[in-house]
């Protein structure tokens, strides 16, 4: 009896030592189609492409915060803001643009350096 | 009794989690010390016939390494960027100095892709797709990460209809689904399996727990993997998701 019992912890130890490695991941963002749109648009920068991938973006950052339990604290994904943002300055609306920029430093400091030099542009 | 049960359950945990392997800490070791919290991704090196497979790449990096914690220039950004200042080609920078990366954008590592195959094998129905993966400090030049990926992706479709026909059903509803979606599919799967192991980044809840994690010791990662089982490496829903983004954006307008 007592050594079905040892067996078992044995058991019980090496499934803890591999069972972590098989546990499901939690992804940190919501992608939306974000990938698919972001391929067409490098593939043909097309205004229209330009117009999807804003708008995926767009979604991406109405619907983070809906999607939280989901993802790893329902973030806006780096960059997205400040893509966003530069479409917008391609098209023209400076104002839209500057506050989709100041909303990337403000979330992701990371791209303080080469949102600034953008910023630059638009002054 | 006793002992002999327990030096045997300590020796098959120490075989179950150290062979083959090594501990990240050990592996990417510069990577650590240097602690990079923002990536840009150079265009690929594209060393196929595949003409798509540069911007394939180039747009399917991006996510992966967002997910395992970095802060990650836009690709379409960067690639407008680097087509203004006439630096498009990345095999000048493979080895060159990257400084003026970290000066203009910030970045503190650059991600180099050089795919090497990308190939539909002609009877069968499966996709090899081999794809080497450096990152190199922009400070340091130091190569702090480096993988290679081979992933077969196996797109065979079984019919059911059998007998000496079967063969050649198979084959046929094989060939239809080769579309660039597999090609797409081959290339996310291939950067999801090989930068699994990449250290994690500072946005990641995991961030500086990982550099006791065993992994492969060599740098090749091999793998095969079945067509549509991305959502098994991308656990999310897409599709809930979606709704779920659709209903909140409904709502405000």
């Amino acid at each position: 009896m007592k050594k079905t019992k040892k067996l078992m912890i044995v058991a019980a130890l090496c499934c803890a030592a591999v069972l972590p490695s098989c546990a499901p991941k939690m992804p940190l963002y919501a992608w939306y189609n974000y990938d698919d749109v972001a391929y067409e648009l490098m593939k043909n920068g097309s205004e229209a492409n330009e117009e999807a991938l804003r708008n995926v973006g767009i979604r991406m950052i109405c619907g983070a915060g809906k999607v939280e339990e989901l993802t790893n604290g329902g973030k806006v994904p780096p960059g997205v803001y400040a893509e966003v943002g530069y479409i917008y300055f391609k098209q023209g609306k400076k104002d839209i643009a500057k506050q989709y920029f100041e909303k990337e430093m403000e979330a992701y400091p990371e791209s303080k350096v080469y949102v600034s030099l953008i910023l630059k542009q638009l002054k | 009794m006793k002992n002999g049960i327990l030096y045997g359950a300590i020796l098959l945990i120490a075989l179950l989690t150290t062979s083959c392997g090594i501990s990240k800490e050990m592996k990417y070791s510069a990577m650590y010390s240097q602690q990079p919290t923002s990536i840009m991704i150079m265009p690929p090196i594209n060393q196929t016939s595949f003409a798509d497979a540069k911007l394939l790449y180039f747009s399917s990096l991006y996510r992966p390494l967002c997910e395992k914690g970095y802060y990650v220039f836009s690709p379409y950004m960067t690639m407008e960027l680097l087509q203004n200042e006439s630096a498009y080609d990345a095999e000048l920078f493979l080895n060159g100095d990257l400084k003026m990366f970290h000066k203009v954008l910030g970045a503190d590592a650059a991600l180099f892709t050089v795919i090497k195959e990308w190939k539909k094998a002609t009877l069968g129905s499966s996709i090899n797709v081999d794809v080497e993966y450096i990152l190199r400090s922009t400070t340091t030049g130091e190569t702090l990460y480096q993988r290679e990926g081979r992933l077969t992706l196996d797109m065979s479709v079984e019919t059911g209809a059998g007998g000496s026909w079967g063969f050649v059903a198979d084959l046929a509803a094989s060939k239809l689904n080769q579309s660039l979606t597999d090609q797409i599919e081959a290339g996310r799967l291939c950067n999801i399996v090989t930068l699994d192991d990449i250290p994690l980044g500072k946005y990641h809840s995991e961030y500086g727990k990982d550099k006791s994690v065993t992994i492969d010791k060599g740098n090749v990662i091999r793998r095969t993997v079945k067509e549509n089982s991305i959502e098994l490496y991308q656990p999310e829903n897409q599709r809930r998701y979606r709704k779920l983004i659709d209903a909140e954006v409904e709502k405000m307008k």
